[in-house]
């Protein structure tokens, strides 16, 4: 599956509750306060374990976090590198 | 599923109890009663190990394992009756040594890291403020960018070690309209100019642990000093929390196991009625319950600490550790008083002095309340 639908779905599903939701990719996780600090520790926890991608501490920025879009993209990268 | 302990790991937890009987537990209720910190205990325990456990060697450690690094905490509250000196040395190793070997530059591990270990410095760490707790993102202290560094304005409270303290770990926002993104954590050295340790503050218990609050007034923060990436300060504190909440209470096991075996052997001997009080079943039954919750509360320990070894996600465990084991140390502590009676109330029997010491333990580190907040959230609640 594509990991943006997979995150999109993971965020609606377990973080706001709500599978029907609607969560546009560039939407901004934190000023709609879709994402908490314990959110983000879920979302962590829930990549390494799916993507099998290791995040490592410094990396969780709000760059990387802020939307979709962005965490996509960095998954991207981060896979690239490994 | 394996629940054995190698011989080593066996023996290394000996050797800290009797380190600790033999040199720990002197003049400790005079202490706890001035409210004064040891400069040579800590240093007694730097030289044992203590504070480097789990900290490469390179940076003055002994690389213990996670598993390990608890074992030696749970013997050393078995052995060691100063709560607050456990206390002290739990804050600096989880949330200052911690922080900086996992977010801080070669420079600053190099600089820092060895002192600590060493126990040739000594480390605070500031997070919470007067109107933020519970709520710590929404901090106040402001970092400003500015050539060179930072300028730090703000202040800090309860901040443990902080009157004795070399350097502190602390929490400051770059920018406040990014909420947790904006918090950025810096290291900032005892003597930098605008930067004061305030009122020592006095408290109900640990109070060989000094506590005191950190005052910034135009602090002047060179860059390198910055802990990790700007912004990067919520994940840095988060992962700290993570850690303290997996390490900070293993002494309440060692603390327990050494109020259950007090408990029994004064029931056994203490006659009432032409019998031993333990004959009794309300005293009896009681100290059951102590049994229950001392190898309940090890069992949720030792998984975190095996979830940790094993580089999984702790959040949950961490919580549900750290909510169980803080709340079954009050009651163990009261447990224990009910048991020993008057004798128990009086400070010179040195039972008393644990109940005081083990509220604090279901506020540091995040409120019982927040622990249950956490564990609500992740049960989808």
């Amino acid at each position: 599956m594509d990991r943006k639908i997979a995150l999109s779905d993971y965020i609606k599903q377990e973080v706001m509750r709500n599978p029907k939701a609607n969560l546009d990719d560039a939407e901004d996780l934190f000023n709609a306060g879709i994402l908490d600090s314990l959110a983000i520790l879920q979302l962590v926890a829930f990549i390494e374990e799916n993507f099998k991608i290791k995040i490592p501490d410094e990396d969780v920025i709000f760059e990387n976090f802020q939307n979709l879009n962005a965490l996509a993209s960095y998954l991207e990268t981060q896979k690239a590198a490994e | 599923m394996d629940f054995s302990w190698t011989e080593e790991q066996l023996a290394f937890r000996k050797a800290v109890v009797d380190f600790a009987h033999k040199e720990l537990n002197q003049d400790i209720i005079e202490e706890d009663r001035s409210g004064s910190f040891s400069p040579e205990k800590w240093r007694k325990c730097a030289r044992f190990g203590i504070q480097g456990l789990p900290f490469p060697e390179e940076y003055g450690g002994s690389a213990a394992d996670i598993l390990t690094t608890v074992l030696a905490m749970e013997g050393l509250g078995y052995g060691c009756k100063d709560n607050g000196l456990i206390f002290a040395m739990n804050a600096q190793m989880w949330s200052v040594q911690m922080p900086i070997y996992s977010f801080g530059a070669a420079d600053q591990k190099r600089k820092y890291l060895p002192g600590l270990c060493r126990g040739e410095l000594i480390g605070a760490h500031g997070m919470t403020e007067p109107d933020s707790g519970s709520d710590a993102y929404s901090l106040r202290t402001t970092a400003q960018r500015v050539d060179g560094g930072y300028v730090l304005n703000g202040s800090k409270m309860f901040v443990s070690n902080a009157p004795v303290s070399d350097l502190a770990v602390v929490f400051a926002t770059v920018n406040p309209a990014r909420k947790m993104w904006g918090v950025t954590g810096f290291i900032v050295e005892t003597g930098t100019p605008g930067y004061t340790i305030s009122r020592k503050l006095d408290k109900m218990g640990l109070r060989t642990s000094p506590m005191a609050e950190l005052v910034f007034q135009d602090c002047f923060v060179p860059e390198e000093n910055r802990l990790g990436p700007e912004g990067a300060g919520s994940n840095i504190f988060n992962d700290s929390m993570e850690w303290e909440r997996s390490g900070i209470l293993a002494s309440h096991i060692g603390a327990m196991e050494r109020q259950l075996e007090a408990s029994i052997q004064y029931a056994r001997e203490r006659q009432q009625f032409g019998q031993p009080i333990g004959k009794f079943q309300s005293v009896a039954n009681r100290i059951v319950d102590m049994k229950v919750r001392l190898e309940t509360a090890r069992l949720l320990l030792y998984k975190v600490a095996w979830l940790k070894k094993m580089g999984k996600p702790t959040v949950m465990e961490a919580a549900l550790a750290k909510l169980y084991l803080s709340e079954s140390f009050i009651q163990s502590s009261l447990d224990s008083i009910r048991t020993f009676g008057s004798y128990g109330y009086m400070t010179e029997f040195e039972v008393e002095r644990d109940l005081r010491d083990a509220v604090g333990g279901a506020l540091y580190s995040g409120t019982s309340d927040i622990q249950r907040n956490i564990i609500a959230r992740l049960l989808g609640l």
